[in-house]
C-alpha cells in the first residue's frame, strides 16, 4: 500500500487500525490526523467565504470572469495545500493570502517584469463596457474609476481593510508585507481617493450614509 | 499645536488603536477641527467604497456550475456515481452530543452499561505482539469487559483478533494462555477468537507449521476485518 | 456510533475508495476529540504519548481538540510519583489534557503489594481503563495507541 502518498484517511477507526497495524509510525499518524483536521477546516471555510473572495477579487481587477477564475483557483489551492496552514484560528486570512498570490501570478503573466513598479499607478484590465454601463449608479462608476487609479498594491490594501474589514495585522500577513507598509499604502490610497472623490460634485454630496450596514 | 499624523487618524477610524492611543486621539480631536474633518472624510470614503463593492456577487448559475467542478475535484472519487452513493451511505455519521470533557467525570461505568433497549455493544481487541505481559493484559481486559457486561445484563459481542507476532497466542505449543482461552471461551459465548489468515499463510510459506487452539477461528485478514468492523461502528482496543 | 450494515463486497470496494479519495467524512464539528491509550510501562512510549498530545494541541490549537490520556495495566505506572514521566502530568493537566487512571488496575496493584498506591496531581480515576476508552469512542473520540 503506497501509504506515504495516500492523501488522507477519514474515518476515525481506520486511523487506529492502520496505526495499530504498524503500517505507519505513530508520529506519522499524528501528522496525518492533524492534516485531516486542517483540510476539513479549510474546506468548510472556503465554502463559507467564497462570495467574499469573489468580491475582493472583483474589486482588485474589475473583471467579472477573471474574478471568478481567481476565486476558483484560490479555493482549490487552499484545499490542496491545507497541510501548510499553521494557525487554525486564522484560516480566512490564509485563504485570502492564497487569493492574493493567485492574482499576483496572473498579473505577472500579463504584464512584463520591467513594467512592474509596485507603487506606481497600475493598469487594470477592467470589464468590457456593457457590464459597466449596467451599473445602476454613476456614483458607483466614479468610485470604481477612482479605485482603478490606484497602484496595484494600494488597491489591494484598501479593499482588504475597507471592504473585507481585515485588521492591519491580517492585511499584512495576507499581502506578505510589513504592517508599516500596509499603513503607509493605505494612507496614500485614501489621500488619492479623497482628492478624486470628495471634491467631485457627484460623489461628494451624494447621500450615502443611509446605505451603511450595521457591520 | 502638533497635528496628528494621517496614519494615526486612519488607524483610529479603522479601530486598530490600543485603548490608550484611542483615548489620546479622542482628546486631541476635541481641539483640532482639522483632525475631525479628516476623520469624517475617511469615514465617508469607507462608505463610498462599501456602496460600490459590498454587493458584488458572482453570477449564481456560472459560479455554481464551476463550484460543482471544484467540489468534485475536492472529492475526487476513483469510481463513478454509484461509488459516491456507497461512500455517502457508509460515511461516518455525527456522534451523539459531545460531552464537554469537564463534565465527563469518572462515572463512566453507568453510562455505557445502563440497561434499556440499546443495541448490542460491539468491541474488537487486537494483539500483534508476542509479548507475554501484553497477552496477559489482553485477556485480563477481555475478561473484565465480558464480566461487566454480563453483570449489567447488556448484550455484547467481542472479537479478539491476532495477527503478525500476536498469532502466537493462538498457536498450539506457542501459547502460554491456552488454558485461559479455553476457560473464557466456555464461560462467555459472546467472545470470538480470530486468527489472521494472511499471517498464517506467511508462516506456512516460511515452512512453519501452524496449529491453532480449538477455540480459534480463521479470518481472511486481520487488518481487513478490523477495518471493516470499525466502519460499522465497532469499538477498538489495541493491546 | 451508529451501526451500519454494509455488504462485504461493498465493504472491500469502499475500503479501497477510502484510501484513494481525499474527501473528509468527519462529523461537522469544529472540535475534534482524541483518546490516547497508555498500557505499557516503557517510559519512552509514555513520553511519546504526552508529546503527541502536546504537539496536536499546538498544531490544531488548544480550543480545537480535546485530548484524554487513559492509562491501564502496566501503563498505570506513568501516573505514580516515582515514574519519570509523571513529572509532566500536573502542568499538562493545566493545559486541558485529561489524565484518567484505571481503577481496576490500581486495585489489583494494591492487592498485590498490600500498600495504597498514590497518583500524581492532575489525574482522575475511572472504574476501568478499557471501559473508559470504549465510552469515549461511543462519544466520537478517535483512538490511538502509541
Amino acid at each position: 500500500m503506497p501509504f506515504g502518498t495516500v492523501p488522507l484517511m477519514k474515518i476515525y477507526g481506520i486511523n487506529s487500525v492502520f496505526n495499530a497495524s504498524c503500517l505507519i509510525s505513530h508520529e506519522t499518524w499524528v501528522l496525518m490526523f492533524s492534516r485531516i483536521v486542517k483540510r476539513k477546516r479549510v474546506q468548510q471555510r472556503v465554502v463559507a467565504i467564497r462570495n467574499r473572495m469573489f468580491r475582493t477579487a472583483y474589486a482588485w481587477c474589475h473583471n467579472y470572469s477573471l474574478a471568478q477564475d481567481l476565486t476558483q483557483e484560490a479555493a482549490l489551492k487552499a484545499i490542496e495545500n491545507a497541510a501548510q496552514l499553521n494557525d487554525l484560528t486564522a484560516v480566512d486570512a490564509w485563504i485570502f493570502a492564497i487569493l492574493t498570490n493567485c492574482h499576483r501570478a496572473h498579473l505577472r503573466k500579463t504584464v512584463s517584469m520591467d513594467e512592474i513598479n509596485e507603487d506606481e499607478e497600475g493598469a487594470i484590465e477592467s470589464d468590457l463596457l456593457p457590464d459597466r454601463i449596467s451599473e445602476a449608479s454613476r456614483l458607483v462608476e466614479q468610485v470604481k474609476q477612482a479605485i482603478e487609479g490606484l497602484s496595484e498594491e494600494q488597491r489591494k490594501v484598501i479593499i482588504l481593510v475597507d471592504i473585507e474589514e481585515f485588521s492591519y495585522a491580517e492585511a499584512a500577513s495576507i499581502l506578505g508585507t510589513p504592517i508599516g507598509t500596509v499603513m503607509s499604502r493605505l494612507s496614500r490610497a485614501r489621500q488619492q481617493l479623497k482628492k478624486r472623490l470628495l471634491s467631485n460634485p457627484i460623489t461628494a454630496k451624494a447621500p450615502v450614509t443611509y446605505l451603511r450596514r450595521n457591520s | 499645536m502638533k497635528s496628528i499624523p494621517d496614519q494615526q487618524l486612519d488607524a483610529f477610524v479603522d479601530d486598530q488603536l490600543s485603548q490608550t492611543d484611542r483615548a489620546n486621539i479622542l482628546d486631541a480631536m476635541e481641539s483640532s477641527g482639522d483632525a475631525r474633518n479628516k476623520v469624517a472624510e475617511t469615514r465617508r470614503l469607507k462608505d463610498l467604497l462599501r456602496l460600490a463593492y459590498q454587493n458584488q456577487r458572482p453570477n449564481p448559475a456560472q459560479f455554481r456550475f464551476k463550484y460543482r467542478k471544484f467540489a468534485s475535484h475536492a472529492i475526487a472519487a476513483a469510481c463513478g456515481a454509484l461509488s459516491m452513493l456507497v461512500l455517502l451511505e457508509v460515511m461516518y455519521t455525527p456522534p451523539p452530543d459531545p460531552q464537554l470533557h469537564q463534565q465527563a467525570g469518572a462515572a463512566s461505568e453507568s453510562n455505557l452499561l445502563a440497561a434499556g433497549s440499546r443495541q448490542p455493544e460491539q468491541v474488537l481487541f487486537h494483539l500483534s505482539s508476542d509479548d507475554q505481559r501484553a497477552a496477559q493484559l489482553l485477556l485480563d481486559q477481555v475478561e473484565l469487559v465480558a464480566s461487566q457486561y454480563a453483570r449489567a445484563n447488556r448484550e455484547l459481542r467481542l472479537i479478539v483478533v491476532t495477527n503478525n507476532l500476536g498469532l502466537r497466542l493462538f498457536q498450539v505449543g506457542q501459547s502460554q494462555q491456552a488454558e485461559r482461552i479455553g476457560q473464557l471461551y466456555r464461560k462467555y459465548d459472546n467472545i470470538v477468537f480470530a486468527a489472521c489468515g494472511t499471517t498464517i499463510g506467511k508462516q506456512a510459506a516460511a515452512g512453519e507449521k501452524v496449529e491453532l487452539l480449538p477455540e480459534v477461528i480463521v479470518i481472511d485478514s486481520g487488518v481487513a476485518e478490523l477495518t471493516r468492523r470499525q466502519q460499522n461502528g465497532w469499538k477498538y482496543i489495541r493491546i | 456510533m451508529n451501526t451500519k450494515i454494509v455488504k462485504p463486497i461493498l465493504g472491500q470496494i469502499m475500503i479501497l475508495m477510502l484510501l484513494l479519495t481525499g474527501s473528509s467524512a468527519f462529523a461537522d464539528e469544529d472540535v475534534h476529540k482524541l483518546v490516547i491509550q497508555v498500557s505499557t510501562d516503557d517510559v519512552r512510549t509514555q513520553n511519546i504519548a504526552m508529546n503527541n498530545a502536546v504537539n496536536l494541541q499546538k498544531a490544531l490549537g488548544q480550543d480545537n481538540i480535546i485530548i484524554e490520556i487513559v492509562a491501564y495495566g502496566p501503563g498505570l505506572s506513568m501516573m505514580t510519583p516515582k515514574s519519570p514521566a509523571s513529572k509532566r502530568i500536573p502542568s499538562l493537566a493545566m493545559q486541558d489534557i485529561t489524565f484518567s487512571a484505571c481503577g481496576n488496575t490500581k486495585a489489583k496493584m494494591e492487592a498485590k503489594s498490600g500498600k495504597k498506591i498514590e497518583l500524581v496531581e492532575g489525574v482522575q480515576m475511572v472504574p476501568a481503563g478499557v471501559l473508559r476508552i470504549m465510552e469515549l469512542q461511543e462519544q466520537g473520540y478517535a483512538y490511538v495507541r502509541p
